[in-house]
């Protein structure tokens, strides 16, 4: 979709919305700053009564979230690999460990995307970068930096959704030990990021160009396709396929414990791992309803998801700063702050 | 009880293993090692090259080691699909290395293959690809290659060996081809084959290129034109060999003979394409520094002295430069854009390409090319001079 918008300029247009991904680490750092509730009881903390009705509809964006990325998994094996599986199965297999994990409680999630995150970095870069040494065409990169200002800001928009998943740090913050270092965490997962996406989007066009990348709905697995390396390992789209469900499997959960969290906070449960079960009946059937077939997924993909992540996780995130901006309000002592641990 | 949901969720698993949906008994299936693309009619045709299972260990190879199957539909899915309604395995189409096209579908409308070629799950993009010439994919299938089983895997091995022994044709994959034509400023080509009788039997040779333009066959280059081609594009072969006349026998105006023959090779090159543009003036500029070795001397004169050395790289040099600008006259004649001067155009100049891309067809035929190449003896093997030299 990036191909389509910003050519042979995508990995550009990933680099450049690193300013706008420095913009939101900004404002949640200042809305944790300003909040002693976590997100998003924040909401209700600063707005009252509006506030809670917008976490409701977070609540409600959180599980759609959750339901797009578990049926986007599911059309991606479906197109790829598993042709004939229906796709209830498909979403089942996905529903119960990730059931299993939300029941097990927010530590665990965190451990899981630990590993996940070990495993997946270094073997998907590997992958991308041996990939583009069979037959890189560099050239496929020029003419460089020749984009319509028109753009380079449809691009950077594409790209901001992606950053703008940090979000969560908005309920997680309230969990670290060490509250005042996360801007600096928060960098450096930009800047891993950017630098992983803007790689992915350069070895894309470089192996493929412009215009299979442009076309082709899962360009990075036509790579991994036709890969071949030293003329012996070749077909290696199953590890390509393994790799993807480990990063799709955390956009899923992560989305699905918000939902649940989220609930607990704004209800005043005692807890939010019972909701596990309830959700991912939610959360299934919706995947399943959430369109009839592949064509409506990528277009949501392309307008409405970017949308819903550019209202919700920035524009109402930047509307609720620049509000604390002229009514400054006192944190709570006892509670602390989002950037400061509670006094002991 | 809490503990027993995660447990049974676990035992209930293995029915909703999702792989079961799209499992494949080997025995139920059969390696495809070449497909062929053709029309009949107003319809297409599918020719599939398969392998047949191996005999047992002791047991005696049998021929045939393959089978070639055809089947005609409106579509290639459709034809590739009634195949069952003969074969009794399912076909692995994503094993096949080789498509061959027949000339009849390439001269009509490559848009006829090139969409199944992309949305196919079970095409790989590495695939190489071949046009038949005056044949079809099916009679390229039936042809015996020795010592190879199949003359799909014999064509893929043909075509990567010969880019260091003959060096003449690039190989195409099926990626390069939809690149070519799906981009602006650069047009297709694909290496045909032809059969040929050798000693009663019949055999397969690579023989010219393929020249598209746009969704068409318009033309084809010889093999000093394909090899003009791949010089154009540094990488596209790894060397090549060529003869030129020694310079130190015959007059100038005499041909090329056994005689005053000096076989020479190309082991390595690197070439510059770039659009030197003044005004409404586009010129292109090729530059190629290249570096090679005696093979051959068939004549007893003194090759070693440093005056003949130059000599033999000047006209090497310029044996070289006679196949680039025989590629350029043949690509201008048939108005295909086959070296990618646009995209070069595009690439480093892409105002001007904006310009232009729209008269690019009137334009191409009458860019001049001012090629220089530079070629660098390296060495004469085993011997120091000619071996009869007194």
């Amino acid at each position: 979709m990036l191909g389509e918008v910003s050519a042979q300029n995508s990995w550009l247009t990933v680099i450049a919305s690193f300013i706008p991904g420095l913009l939101l680490i900004y404002v949640y750092s200042a809305l944790l700053g300003k909040s002693s509730q976590p997100f998003p009881l924040m909401l209700e903390e600063h707005l009252g009564i509006a506030g809670k009705v917008m976490g409701i509809a977070y609540i409600i964006v959180f599980l759609i979230l959750a339901s797009f990325y578990l049926r986007f998994f599911t059309e991606f094996l479906e197109i790829t690999v598993l042709f004939n599986t229906p796709t209830s199965l498909i979403i089942l297999a996905l529903l119960i460990p990730g059931t299993y994990a939300i029941r097990s409680g927010m530590e665990v999630i965190a451990r899981i995307s630990e590993v996940i995150f070990i495993v997946f970095l270094p073997l998907s870069l590997l992958l991308l970068l041996t990939s583009v040494a069979a037959h890189p065409d560099l050239d496929n990169l020029l003419p460089l930096a020749f984009i319509s200002l028109q753009d380079l800001g449809y691009g950077i928009y594409l790209n901001t959704w992606h950053l703008a998943n940090m979000i969560i740090v908005l309920a997680l913050a309230y969990f670290t030990c060490q509250r005042d270092k996360l801007p600096r965490t928060l960098l450096v997962f930009l800047v891993t990021l950017t630098l992983y996406l803007s790689v992915a989007m350069a070895v894309s066009v470089i192996t493929l160009g412009v215009a299979i990348v442009s076309s082709s709905n899962f360009p990075l697995f036509e790579i991994a396709r036709s890969a071949s390396y030293a003329g012996f390992i070749r077909n290696t789209e199953p590890v390509f396929v393994s790799i993807f469900n480990l990063g799709i499997f955390i956009s899923v959960v992560v989305f699905w414990l918000m939902a649940c969290y989220s609930t607990q906070q704004l209800f005043r449960l005692q807890d939010y791992r019972f909701l596990a079960t309830p959700s991912a009946i939610i959360i299934g059937f919706h995947a399943i309803l959430l369109s009839p077939n592949t064509y409506t997924i990528f277009r949501i993909l392309r307008y409405s998801a970017p949308l819903i992540f550019g209202v919700f996780f920035v524009l109402i995130p930047v509307l609720l700063y620049i509000l604390l901006l002229f009514r400054p309000r006192k944190v709570n002592e006892q509670t602390g702050s989002g950037l400061q641990s509670p006094e002991t | 009880m809490m503990r027993c949901i995660p447990i049974m969720l676990l035992l209930l698993s293995p029915f909703i293993l999702s792989g079961c949906y799209d499992k494949l008994e080997v025995s139920d299936t059969i390696v495809v090692i070449a497909h062929g693309w053709d029309i009949q009619g107003d319809n297409k045709l599918l020719s599939a090259q398969l392998a047949l299972t191996p005999p047992r260990e002791g047991q005696l190879q049998r021929d045939p080691k393959y089978m070639t199957l055809c089947s005609t539909a409106p579509s290639f899915a459709q034809a590739a699909r009634e195949l069952s309604l003969t074969l009794p395995r399912q076909p692995l189409w994503s094993m096949a290395d080789t498509i061959v096209i027949s000339e009849k579908l390439a001269l009509r409308d490559t848009t006829l293959f090139i969409d199944t070629a992309t949305r196919n799950p079970h095409i790989r993009y590495n695939v190489k690809l071949f046009v038949a010439r005056g044949v079809t994919p099916a009679e390229i299938f039936e042809v015996q290659v020795p010592p190879e089983n199949y003359s799909g895997t014999a064509l893929e091995k043909i075509i990567r060996i010969q880019t260091g022994q003959a060096g003449i044709y690039m190989p195409i994959d099926l990626k390069d081809f939809i690149y070519r034509n799906s981009t602006e400023g650069i047009e297709p080509v694909i290496p045909q084959i032809v059969l040929e009788s050798q000693k009663g039997q019949k055999g397969i040779r690579l023989q010219g290129t393929a020249v598209f333009k746009g969704h068409q066959m318009v033309g084809e280059l010889d093999p000093a034109q394909t090899r003009g081609l791949a010089l154009m594009k540094s990488g596209a072969i790894n060397s090549t060999i060529f003869n030129i006349k020694n310079p130190l026998i015959g007059r100038e105006e005499e041909p090329l003979k056994m005689s005053n023959n000096l076989c020479l090779e190309l082991t390595s090159y690197r070439v510059k394409v770039k659009p030197l543009i003044n005004g409404s003036h586009i010129k292109m500029q090729i530059v190629l520094e290249g570096e090679g070795n005696i093979v051959e001397d068939n004549n007893t004169s003194s090759i070693c002295e440093p005056e003949t050395v130059q000599d033999i790289e000047k006209e090497a040099a310029r044996a070289l430069k006679q196949d680039i600008q025989m590629c350029i006259k043949q690509a201008q004649g048939l108005n295909s854009d086959i070296m990618g001067w646009g995209l070069a155009i595009n690439r480093i100049h892409p105002r001007t390409w904006q310009k232009i891309r729209d008269y690019w067809p009137e334009i191409f035929p009458g860019i001049p090319a001012n090629i220089q190449v530079k070629y660098r003896l390296n060495q004469p093997y085993l011997q120091k001079d000619a071996f009869l030299q007194q």
